[in-house]
């Protein structure tokens, strides 16, 4: 039903629009300079920063946790600052991350940390998800979808099911904090492969990693990169 | 990026909110609005509704209110009337009484007392309601005067004759002339004991009580009912004589009778124990023989409302109240008739329809009217829902109209972002995807017109519903004469129904019922006046807003086939030809340890349940150069020999190359063999020992993966002459998984079903716990190497 208070989405619509942002730094913790990004359906930003701690903090902004100041954050055309909770946390639920901080709940088995998102936000019947899990899991080299605690998993399977939540549904954006710390060449290659799929999809995203090598060779594949300094975003083209 | 591009194009669709509970783009107000454009309307009737009932209301209230009060006013009237009528009607008695005992002073004898009969006559003779007379005094003289006939009156004197105490009658005409006489037995009777007389002695000095009331009793002679005043005063004897005056009530009951109390209303006069002294009806319905006018009572049942005022009046006193009594309400009003020392209450009622009447019918309009109004305020309501339904479809359709432009541009700029779009030698799958996803066709398909002119190449078609291209189909002047016609002259098909139409009968039958499709828009293409090919829709949707797209991409779509068939399809054409020279097709079985080998008999087929399974996985190394090409196929045959070297030592049933997979069989027979998978692991340890240092020493990384399950497969020999040993099943399936979701290169992943068996020999590191929809939760672990 149209109105004119909803929002049409559109494909021109950038996914992650940052315009000049600037978070308030007693609240957040996050240096309080202007932030300026613009990812369109498709793109893939890549951003080196050092401190990681940081790079989770401007992935908050990103996905409207962290309260601003001044300037504007939008996903897919939507200010954080407009939404009730409830509407900002069902943007939320189109978002894919991979926290560095790993984000997942020890009392349940690693398959609920993975399905829950999906599960609280769409009436997606659940054996299409565990179908899905099932093929993103498999894809990344698990040998299925894991059902013990992820404290249990090794910290490479842990990491797997990171993506695998992440990539669940079909998200509109991602945010990968660190996603490929320490992968092997062949999940580099699994992970890179879905990462393409989706952004031939129209998914943005947003990759975050201390050094370049934390992307290996898609340095070339990306839309733009960037570091991430106190001060701000910078880019990083020709340097 | 083309590197790790999907080999299958995927449809750009946005399918983001489908299946979303809390749609984040559409805002909790439209809603609130939606419900109020329905409500609103709604609960304006209701209001309207609720404000006129209560109106009515009130205003029925307020009527009846003044309907009532003017009926009390009323019956107040009447009430003030009828005391007068009543006190009128008694004034005889007061009066007459008062008169009488200074008149008759003398001493009562036995001789006729000429003045008081004098007065008698007279006073009966003019006053209707009065009855008779009576006069005593203490000596027991008792003298009497009462109507006789017409006009004629009767003198009683109480006298003893001959020793009996008698009544003896004198009868006169009007003037006192006497005519006639007679006697009637008085035993026993003294006049000092009556009531009247010895009530009216008691109460001689009390100036309130002078005049002496008796109750009424019926004179059964005369069928009256009688009420007797008496008065005591001192004759000039000294001795006391009492004055009795006897009022008939008859007279006051017919006119209560006669009084109109409102339409319907009605009068009574009840002493406070409910007898009725009189009123409307009181002989009604009775027999004259038996009715006792004295013993009339109140009754209840046929007289509710009365019943119901007296006692309120009993409580409360007089006054006017309103009383219900089948299904009527009444007004009733009750008053004390003052003059008499008995309470005596007049009571009044008439329904209150009588009066209220009008606030009746008043209330019955108004409700007509009330509904009047709100049928007419529904129909408005209902037209206002259904105009802001009305305007809500037109904004959205409105709005479909401009998210078509949107979507329309998007399209555009999706094609015109494309990179080689005008360049015949790229393809551009794009063309055909926005094609179906803007006309929302069952399928889209670009048709170039080759240089000979007899002929259609396909060379792109996309069915949105499977997100498939295909390209290569092929239709010629021969079989499709008149669509060939119709594409030279340039002009556009639309045709509902194309397996009807006779220009596309025949493509209908071999291209488009692949999908069942019936609808059929066929747009030439045309470049420089030439047609050089042609845009089909297969079912196409929206045909209103579809030719502009159409249009966009004929024109692309001309630009592209303007440019010659290119060089390289020609080329292409002649390349293709099939080599002349055939070779033996070669039926090598591709092992490196023949399966049975040892058992020296054929395997049956058949399902195997417990075979050990390994599959170990070389991930094609990327070459630059072909250096290190040679210098890897030279590791390689190394290594190939190895592994059969290994086998071979390990007694393995069978291994078998296939591609840049090694698959290892530790042992084939129907009866479960432990041991078969303790050799198999023991030989995958062994091969990746081998395969690390050979790898290493080459200076190539390890890139090989290990994977081995223990379970049932099917095995058979396929082909003849010769024949070709094959195993397959879930075991295979299991260890292919395993090898492919190794966690590191170099590493052995093993099953649960494996683990089981080998614990014993080897050591393990459990990976983890997973789920398979078709296996459920296995766990998985990885071999680190022997005890």
């Amino acid at each position: 039903m149209a109105e004119t208070d909803d929002v049409f989405p559109n494909s021109l619509d950038a996914r992650l629009e940052l315009l000049d942002a600037k978070p308030q730094f007693d609240e957040s913790g996050l240096v309080s300079s202007r932030y300026n990004l613009r990812l369109n359906p498709g793109e893939c930003a890549l951003i080196e920063c050092r401190d990681m701690g940081q790079a989770a903090l401007f992935a908050d902004m990103c996905v409207g946790l962290i309260p601003l100041g001044d300037g504007h954050v939008r996903c897919m055309g939507l200010d954080w600052a407009d939404l009730d909770e409830r509407r900002s946390n069902a943007l939320r639920g189109r978002i894919g991350r991979v926290v560095v901080t790993g984000g997942w709940v020890d009392l349940y088995g690693t398959h609920m940390n993975i399905l829950w998102p999906q599960l609280h936000h769409t009436r997606t019947p659940i054996d299409k998800l565990q179908s899905q899990a099932v093929h993103l899991a498999v894809r990344l080299g698990l040998p299925g979808l894991p059902v013990i605690p992820p404290g249990r998993l090794s910290s490479m399977d842990r990491q797997r099911a990171a993506c695998v939540r992440a990539m669940m549904g079909e998200p509109a954006l991602l945010l990968l904090e660190h996603p490929m710390e320490g992968a092997s060449a062949s999940l580099m290659d699994a992970f890179l492969s879905l990462v393409t799929d989706l952004r031939d999809r129209g998914c943005a995203v947003v990759w975050m990693a201390p050094d370049e090598s934390g992307w290996g060779d898609y340095a070339s594949d990306a839309t733009i990169r960037l570091r991430l300094y106190d001060d701000g975003l910078f880019s990083m083209r020709g340097s | 990026m083309a590197l790790f591009r999907d080999p299958v194009p995927v449809r750009r669709e946005n399918t983001l909110s489908a299946a979303e509970i809390v749609d984040p783009t559409k805002s909790p107000a439209s809603d609130r609005r939606r419900i109020f454009q329905i409500l609103g309307p709604l609960v304006g009737v209701l209001l309207v509704i609720a404000a006129i009932t209560g109106i009515s209301l009130h205003n029925y209230q307020t009527t009846r209110k003044g309907a009532i009060s003017l009926s009390n006013d009323l019956l107040r009237s009447q009430q003030r009337y009828v005391t007068q009528e009543v006190s009128d009607y008694l004034a005889p008695a007061s009066i007459g009484s008062l008169i009488a005992q200074d008149m008759f002073r003398d001493p009562l004898t036995n001789a006729t007392p000429d003045t008081f009969m004098l007065y008698g006559r007279s006073i009966l003779t003019h006053t209707p309601q009065v009855d008779s007379f009576y006069i005593a005094n203490d000596q027991g003289q008792f003298w009497m005067i009462t109507r006789h006939g017409q006009d004629g009156f009767e003198q009683t004197h109480f006298q003893i004759d001959s020793g009996r105490q008698v009544y003896h009658h004198v009868y006169t005409d009007k003037d006192g002339n006497i005519t006639g006489e007679g006697a009637d037995p008085a035993d026993g009777y003294n006049v000092v004991t009556r009531p009247w007389f010895a009530k009216a002695v008691k109460h001689q000095n009390d100036p309130d009580r002078q005049l002496h009331w008796t109750d009424p009793y019926a004179y059964i002679s005369t069928h009256q009912f009688i009420i007797t005043a008496s008065l005591a005063y001192d004759g000039h004897d000294g001795h006391k004589s009492v004055f009795a005056i006897n009022i008939s009530l008859n007279q006051l009951t017919s006119f209560l009778n006669r009084l109109q109390v409102g339409r319907s209303g009605q009068a009574v006069i009840v002493d406070m124990h409910g007898q009725i002294i009189a009123g409307h009806n009181v002989a009604a319905g009775q027999d004259p023989k038996t009715f006792d006018p004295g013993n009339v009572f109140l009754d209840p049942k046929t007289q509710p409302v009365f019943t119901h005022a007296l006692n309120r009046f009993r409580i409360k006193g007089p006054g006017t109240g309103v009383v219900e009594a089948n299904g009527r309400n009444y007004v009733t009003i009750a008053s004390e008739l003052p003059f008499v020392h008995r309470h005596w209450v007049l009571l009044l009622n008439a329904p209150e329809s009588d009066f209220a009447d009008f606030a009746q019918t008043a209330r019955r309009q108004n409700i007509g009217f009330s509904l009047l109004v709100v049928g007419l305020a529904s129909m408005l309501a209902l037209a206002l829902v259904a105009q802001g339904r009305h305007v809500e479809r037109l904004r959205k359709r409105l709005q479909r109209g401009r998210d078509q432009i949107k979507a329309e541009n998007a399209s555009l700029l999706e094609i015109a972002s494309t990179p080689d779009l005008f360049d015949p030698a790229h393809e551009v799958p794009i063309l055909t995807e926005a094609l179906t996803a803007r006309t929302s066709a069952r399928r889209a398909s670009l048709w170039r017109l080759l240089p000979d002119g007899d002929r259609m190449l396909c060379e792109d078609a996309f069915d949105p519903s499977r997100d498939v291209h295909s390209t290569g189909v092929e239709i010629s002047r021969r079989d499709n004469g008149k669509l060939f016609e119709a594409l030279e002259e340039g002009h556009t098909l639309s045709i509902a129904d194309a397996s009807q139409d006779e220009r596309t009968q025949n493509f209908q039958r071999v291209i488009m019922r692949a999908v069942g499709a019936n609808t059929l828009l066929f747009q030439p293409v045309r470049n420089a006046h030439k047609t050089v090919g042609a845009i089909v829709l297969e079912d196409p949707g929206q045909s209103e807003a579809i030719e502009h797209i159409i249009a966009i991409v004929a024109s692309v779509v001309a630009l592209r086939f303007a440019k010659p068939f290119d060089a390289a399809a020609a080329e292409g054409s002649s390349g293709l030809s099939v080599p002349a020279e055939k070779h033996d097709t070669r039926f090598d079985e591709g092992f490196l340890l023949e399966p049975s080998a040892q058992a020296g008999e054929p395997v049956a087929a058949g399902v195997y349940p417990q075979v050990p399974v390994m599959v170990i996985s070389f991930v094609d190394p990327y070459a630059p150069d072909r250096d290190s090409i040679a210098r890897a196929m030279t590791v390689i045959r190394t290594l190939s020999l190895e592994i059969q070297k290994i086998a071979r030592d390990s007694g393995l049933f069978s291994v078998q190359v296939v591609s840049n997979r090694l698959v290892l069989v530790g042992g084939c027979s129907q009866t479960p063999d432990p041991s078969a998978a303790v050799r198999l692991a023991d030989a995958a340890v062994s091969i990746r020992e081998a395969c690390l240092s050979s790898l290493a020493a080459a200076d190539l990384d390890p890139v090989f993966r290990i994977g081995m399950d223990v379970g049932s497969v099917m095995a058979s020999e396929l082909g003849e002459a010769p024949s070709v040993f094959n195993i397959w099943g879930d075991a295979l399936n299991g260890a292919e998984l395993l090898t492919g979701s190794a966690p590191d290169a170099g590493t052995i992943q093993v099953s649960e079903q494996a683990y089981m068996i080998l614990r014993e020999h080897f050591l393990f590191r459990a990976r983890g716990m997973f789920y398979l929809p078709n296996s459920g939760i296995t766990r998985s672990f990885i071999l680190a190497g022997r005890r």
